[in-house]
């Protein structure tokens, strides 16, 4: 359960009874901010922000009044009536002024404690709020008395000084945890829905109303509000946040594009497909708020280190009284407080989500998505990196660069059978072959209307063998596309044309189809190494990291991208036996591939990480995604991974360290409890600043950028995206 | 002792550095209300806030100038550091004022001020209660002009004379902060910006003359008074 103002998670259990509207909060400071910000004004009803105010005047005067009183106590003045009188009247001017401060500053404290014990759970607010009620009732007491000294003083201050400094943590939290709603305040509020049969006129509609088959229109300079297709002529849309391509895109009509975007250029309408809380940005914002609120192991036990924090405290503060009786009631009293305050189990509770939340929503922005805190601290104790050779290492430009067919009549059948079975797989050489069906336009093509149909409806029955190829048993008839081996495995032949022509190609990559047992033909494809793998193993290796590609491609070629990499690369693998070879990796160990194709491998793996999955990121299994097309984040992510790993250690040990020379100090006496008060929220704040400067030292590339400023950066795009494929690629 | 007189006119002279950091607080304060009296009224009470807490501060430094004195051996004379220091918090105001020395930033923009919450919340309501609260907070605010004064009023060693100290500052800088407050807008740009000149070599004069008033008699036992030594009271 999330806390409603900084969205950290809280002790709460999702399931906890009664708390499915109610506003609930990880700590004091967050309710005090929440009110404070959130304050309406209603009449009579003072706001916090006034309440504050007014207590800490107050404050200020039981302050002064203290400080008159202490003046006579260095200077031994004599014991005049009138002095004594004024003395009297000066103490219950104190008594007088502390009670609002008592009473504006408390509430929220009663109802932190108030909350946390209705759940079971006994924390330090409960602590706090005893002692200082403690402290208020022991010095009215003693003043009307008049048995001993008076300590409105230390009340006063202790409630402004834990106030403010529990308001000052509540909004560095807040700040902390900034990126994340910086994503969300990147939808509008309102859309325009056009005129269709139920709905009369162009509306202005908040943009929760906004449903599957409106047609909406957005501007120029606008973002998309929710998924959707296209619905108007060529418009140029900046789909950075989702997909992290920052190269404007041109959309045609007819084809879908993410909420979220940015509308560069023109006017467009566009036919929606999802309401806004589905859309692939709700999605990915639900990915991260996953993430940043799963229990990974370093925070159960930090959980579990807390959890037994409070006892401790209440040992130390019996153990403080006890120790301390012998001096003085009071003093006995005053000890127990300052061990109470500067206790801080808040610090040790957020050393490590906050780096973990400040880390991923980092990462998000800069388009890697770390799915669990875990994925991070495993990322940075790799050792060693596998990574699968199609489609990661090699880029998304696998074109068709030949197509041998043994015989010509035969051409007709072949891409017939070539585009359905192609059709059916998202592997990257599948895609690629279906493109350049599409492309090429054969005139068979136009005689497959009529079979279509046909084939649409045997799909199903098409047989993806991971590793191998794609199968297909049509009335009888085994059908195949996929590597020679596979082809052998079905029993095909392989004429000795074809295998000549395999070994003179053996630097491109092949798919053979083949039906009625024989291969009948096979598609060449080129393979390029996407343009940033050099500098990305360079780093790598500076790391000291193994590296190992791993493919199911033939020997030869395996060995021809060992060569040019210098990556020691293994092929001719099946999944099993790449999975197999993760396990024999020095570990931790990640595996960098295909989410979809590579599923076995990368579970295998401590960390699998996943290219390229930036239109749905629900479905994939692995540990991280990297959004966008290119593996150029992978150093810097484990760079971040590191870094986060040294700011948590140290936010640790500084908590524990703080904690333990502190209670150290007010159990044996020598610890002013105003000082105390002060003094933890300073340990917060370090904890805090700690956490912030990860975010800081990495950088982001993601600004939410102004509307104007982009469109009036691009000037013309001619870049253009290869004609996407249709079939299962978007959806 | 320092003649009161004296801080009153200190205070009006500086305070036209006031209107730098301050005068958009004033004029923030006065465009919630529509009446040029309502204007003054709400003005008026925000003195009155920002007075309360000088006050107040001039009570507990006098208080700290007196425990100060008391622990510290009697060779220390505390008032002259206290009037060193003071003086030079005022040199340093002006200075920066006129730009030719620079203020060090806190890291890279404090992003938990918590300054602009509060203050913010104050100045825009309506309610006396929260002109007089923005008016206490604004005290509160960093001014090397009320710090300088505030090393004058340590140096008094009394709770009494420091708050009387801080009161009688915080008295001359109400004109200017008022004028402010209601007509902001009246003076030029161009005035404005001479003005401010004006008083920030105010400031550094009369940092100047703490200064040397200090120096004169820091080489004196601290029970000595030092208004035998000052060479400018008679």
């Amino acid at each position: 359960m999330a806390c409603t103002f900084c969205g950290l998670p809280t002790p709460l259990p999702r399931d906890a009874p009664d708390v499915d509207d109610a506003d609930v909060y990880c700590c004091l400071g967050c309710r005090i901010a929440a009110g404070i910000m959130g304050g309406e004004e209603t009449a009579g009803n003072r706001s916090v922000l006034t309440r504050l105010g007014l207590a800490v005047f107050f404050a200020m005067n039981v302050m002064v009044f203290t400080m008159v009183l202490w003046s006579w106590n260095i200077h031994d003045i004599q014991e005049d009536s009138q002095v004594l009188a004024f003395r009297e009247l000066l103490r219950y001017a104190c008594l007088l002024f502390s009670t609002p401060v008592l009473i504006l500053l408390g509430g929220p404290l009663v109802e932190s404690s108030w909350e946390s014990c209705r759940h079971g759970r006994f924390t330090t607010d409960v602590l706090l709020l005893l002692g200082v009620c403690a402290a208020f009732a022991y010095s009215a007491v003693s003043l009307v008395y008049a048995i001993g000294d008076v300590y409105f003083e230390v009340v006063c201050m202790i409630l402004v000084a834990v106030t403010l400094g529990k308001w000052l943590e509540a909004t560095a939290k807040q700040k902390a945890t900034q990126a994340l709603r910086s994503l969300r305040q990147l939808l509008p509020d309102t859309v325009r829905r056009q005129a269709t049969g139920s709905h009369e006129t162009e509306a202005v509609i908040p943009i929760d109303a906004a449903q599957a088959g409106d047609t909406l229109r957005v501007l120029a300079g606008e973002r998309i509000p929710v998924d959707g297709i296209v619905a108007s002529p060529n418009c140029t849309v900046d789909e950075q946040v989702i997909t992290g391509e920052s190269i404007p895109q041109t959309k045609t009509q007819g084809q879908s594009i993410f909420g979220g975007s940015l509308n560069l250029n023109s006017e467009l309408y566009l036919r929606a497909t999802s309401c806004a809380a589905t859309g692939a940005i709700a999605r990915l914002m639900q990915e991260v708020e996953k993430s940043t609120a799963s229990q990974c192991r370093v925070v159960r036990s930090a959980d579990r280190l807390a959890a037994w924090f409070v006892p401790l405290i209440v040992f130390a503060a019996g153990y403080a009284i006890v120790q301390n009786a012998s001096v003085g009631g009071q003093q006995a009293l005053m000890s127990a407080l300052a061990v109470v305050l500067i206790a801080c189990p808040c610090a040790l509770g957020i050393a490590t989500p906050l780096a973990l939340w400040v880390a991923i929503t980092s990462a998000a922005q800069r388009g890697v998505l770390f799915r669990s805190g875990d994925a991070v601290i495993q990322l940075a104790r790799l050792r060693s990196i596998a990574f699968d050779k199609t489609g990661t290492i090699t880029g998304g430009d696998v074109r068709v660069v030949s197509t041998f067919l043994e015989q010509e009549s035969e051409r007709s059948s072949f891409f017939r059978i070539s585009k359905q079975l192609a059709a059916s797989s998202n592997h990257v050489l599948a895609k690629s072959i279906l493109a350049h069906l599409c492309i090429t336009q054969e005139p068979s093509a136009q005689d497959e209307a009529p079979a279509n149909q046909h084939s649409a409806h045997s799909q199903q029955q098409v047989c993806d063998v991971a590793g191998k190829g794609l199968k297909l048993s049509s009335d009888g008839v085994v059908q195949m596309l996929g590597s020679p081996a596979f082809a052998a495995e079905l029993g095909m032949q392989i004429s000795a044309e074809l295998t000549q022509t395999l070994e003179n190609n053996v630097r491109l990559a092949v798919a053979c189809v083949g039906w009625g047992g024989q291969v009948r033909g096979a598609f060449f494809l080129g393979e390029v190494l996407r343009p940033e793998t050099t500098d990305v193993f360079k780093q790598l290796n500076d790391r000291q990291l193994d590296l190992t590609i791993l493919t199911g491609d033939r020997p030869q070629r395996a060995l021809a991208m060992q060569r040019a990499t210098g990556v020691r690369t293994i092929g001719q693998l099946l999944p099993q036996e790449k999975a197999e070879h993760i396990r024999q990796l020095p570990h931790p160990t990640a595996m960098v591939g295909d989410g979809i194709n590579d599923a076995l491998a990368l579970t295998e793996a401590d960390v699998g990480i996943a290219l390229d999955c930036g239109t749905d990121v629900s479905r994939d299994i692995a540990d991280i995604c990297l959004l966008g097309n290119t593996l150029e984040n992978l150093p810097w992510a484990i760079e971040l991974a590191k870094q986060t790993q040294v700011t948590i250690r140290r936010n640790l040990v500084w908590a524990v360290s703080y904690n333990i020379v502190g209670i150290g100090f007010a159990a044996s006496g020598n610890l002013n409890p105003i000082i105390a008060a002060v003094a933890m929220v300073g340990s917060s704040l370090f904890v805090l600043t700690s956490s912030l400067r990860l975010a800081q030292s990495q950088g982001n590339i993601v600004d939410v950028p102004s509307a104007a400023a982009t469109v009036a950066a691009v000037p013309n795009p001619t870049t253009v995206r290869t004609p996407a494929v249709v079939a299962g690629s978007t959806e | 002792m320092i003649e009161l007189p004296l801080i009153f006119a200190a205070g009006f002279l500086g305070s036209s550095h006031c209107i730098g950091m301050c005068g958009p607080f004033a004029l923030l304060l006065g465009s919630s209300s529509s009446t040029w009296n309502s204007n003054l009224s709400r003005q008026l009470l925000y003195s009155v806030g920002r007075i309360f807490t000088y006050t107040m501060l001039g009570a507990a430094v006098g208080f700290g100038g007196m425990r100060f004195s008391a622990m510290a051996p009697s060779l220390i004379n505390v008032p002259a550091i206290l009037s060193i220091v003071a003086g030079l918090f005022l040199i340093y105001q002006g200075l920066a004022t006129l730009g030719l020395v620079r203020f060090p930033t806190v890291g890279k923009g404090s992003s938990t001020c918590l300054a602009g919450g509060l203050l913010a919340g104050f100045l825009r309501s309506t309610r006396r209660s929260d002109v007089f609260l923005a008016g206490l907070f604004t005290g509160f605010m960093p001014c090397g002009l009320v710090y300088g004064f505030l090393g004058m009023a340590a140096s008094t060693q009394s709770m009494a004379m420091g708050a009387c100290v801080m009161l009688v500052f915080g008295f001359g800088t109400v004109p200017i902060m008022v004028a402010t407050g209601i007509g902001g807008n009246l003076l030029s740009l161009a005035k404005r910006k001479q003005l401010l000149r004006f008083a920030a070599c105010c400031l550094v004069l009369a940092g100047l003359i703490t200064v040397v008033r200090g120096a004169s008699f820091i080489g004196l036992a601290s029970t000595q008074s030092p208004a035998e030594a000052c060479p400018l009271c008679p």
